[in-house]
């Protein structure tokens, strides 16, 4: 069971401004049950899936969950207007 | 005809404001379900009820032109009404992770797979089953191919965020095509290294060489003896998430207490992957400052199964049998002759 987090498409409007760095880093892990995880870590983000938080065990019943920070790096010549992403997360 | 019968199975979750996920789960009747949206698969092939690895992921070894049906169960354990995708995508395994495509990539697994329905609107607290159909085509080339079952969430941006959330939680699909029965899967643990990392703690690296015809989701524990003053410990589990295509080599980690001496020891590594068992041994001495010892080639210890246990007791139950006799025949024959 991995955690995958993927993607931020960012549009506006119909130009796609080359963006420096989109990281993500879930934080603090709380968990119930038995499982172990390691310290999040910061993870850069492209329109490949890269796994974000992974158990090092696990058994039985149990649950993990985590407010991740995520941090868009915008280059100095970007155009002023709105801008939207998409974050796909995904466990299997 | 397959029978098929009800299984408890892994569910994953995800939450819509923050991601979270429950490793595993009971079938969920009867109590709440866990915060998020969950899946789960109910039904496994009775050829493989033993093995865990069925119960979590849809796994099959199927001849072309071969139609199987698994169902899924999804639960809506948010506070609202939720709108599910339920859909089928590609899937790969490299650098020993099993990884969903992006979005809705395709593949051929994926293109053989359909869900019934297609989407749904659960309620809080509500659950339903999804049908799952693989349909292999009757010219499908044979081979080991991966795909994952998705059940997605879209949340839109909040009011001046722009950031949409796209959710998804799935059931993986290893599927081994090909006439008769599937590959045998093997392993072997190549070698072991020592490590000590940055904070002093030690860590064993064991090279894994997966040989058989099947991908591997590997688990497995390493147990140290003959220490330092006779000394013993372990066992420690192995770091999970590693998954091995065919043919594929990659390190698994183990992560031991702070406490353990340099050594040397004689370290146990017992690799699985659902049935399958394999064990090998080294002799390791771990770096008394960061840093990595070499790495040490492991012996294979023979499979220990049962019968050859039961085997080994009833040959030497016989031999005994045969000794004893010979040796009443002879006092026999001593008595007489007196």
């Amino acid at each position: 069971v991995e955690r995958q987090g993927d993607e931020h498409h960012v549009h506006h409007r119909n130009r796609q401004p080359h963006l420096d760095r989109r990281t993500y880093n879930a934080g603090a892990i709380a968990t119930t049950g038995t499982v172990v995880m390691p310290p999040a870590t910061t993870v850069t983000l492209s329109t490949t899936p890269a796994t974000v938080v992974s158990p090092t065990s696990v058994l039985g019943n149990n649950t993990a969950s985590w407010d991740p920070t995520l941090t868009v790096s915008l280059p100095s010549n970007a155009v002023a207007g709105t801008y939207n992403g998409t974050i796909n997360t995904s466990v299997s | 005809v397959r029978h098929l019968f009800g299984a408890m199975a892994l569910a994953a979750v995800i939450t819509s404001t923050a991601a979270s996920a429950s490793f595993a789960d009971t079938n969920g009747h009867g109590r709440p379900a866990a915060p998020g949206l969950g899946i789960r698969l109910v039904d496994a092939p009775t050829s493989l009820a033993n093995d865990p690895r069925a119960h979590a992921y849809i796994i099959d070894g199927l001849a072309p032109g071969a139609v199987i049906d698994r169902r899924v169960q999804v639960v809506n354990g948010t506070a609202e009404t939720a709108r599910v995708s339920m859909y089928a995508a590609a899937a790969s395994i490299s650098h020993g992770s099993f990884t969903g495509a992006r979005g809705h990539t395709q593949n051929e697994v994926s293109s053989w797979t359909t869900t019934r329905p297609r989407s749904l609107s659960l309620a809080p607290q509500a659950r339903a089953f999804v049908h799952v159909t693989v349909h292999v085509p009757s010219d499908a080339s044979p081979g080991e191919r991966y795909g994952v079952v998705w059940a997605e969430v879209t949340t839109p941006p909040l009011a001046g965020s722009g950031v949409t959330q796209v959710s998804r939680i799935g059931i993986r699909l290893y599927l081994s095509i090909g006439p008769g029965g599937p590959p045998a899967s093997d392993l072997a643990i190549t070698s072991m290294t020592a490590i000590r990392d940055a904070h002093g703690n030690p860590m064993v690296r064991a090279t894994i060489h997966n040989t058989g015809g099947r991908a591997l989701d590997l688990s497995g524990s390493l147990s140290l003896s003959d220490g330092p003053s006779g000394l013993s410990t372990g066992p420690f589990p192995i770091r999970l998430g590693t998954t091995l295509g065919i043919g594929q080599t990659e390190p698994v980690y183990v992560t031991l207490d702070r406490q353990v001496p340099d050594g040397p020891w004689l370290a146990t590594l017992t690799a699985r992957s659902g049935l399958l068992k394999r064990t090998a041994r080294a002799t390791l001495t771990f770096p008394s400052g960061p840093g990595a010892g070499a790495a040490i080639t492991a012996r294979p210890l023979p499979n220990q199964r049962p019968w050859v246990l039961w085997g080994v007791i009833t040959l030497s139950a016989l031999l005994l049998l045969v000794a004893l006799l010979y040796v009443l025949r002879r006092r026999r024959g001593l008595v007489g002759t007196a």
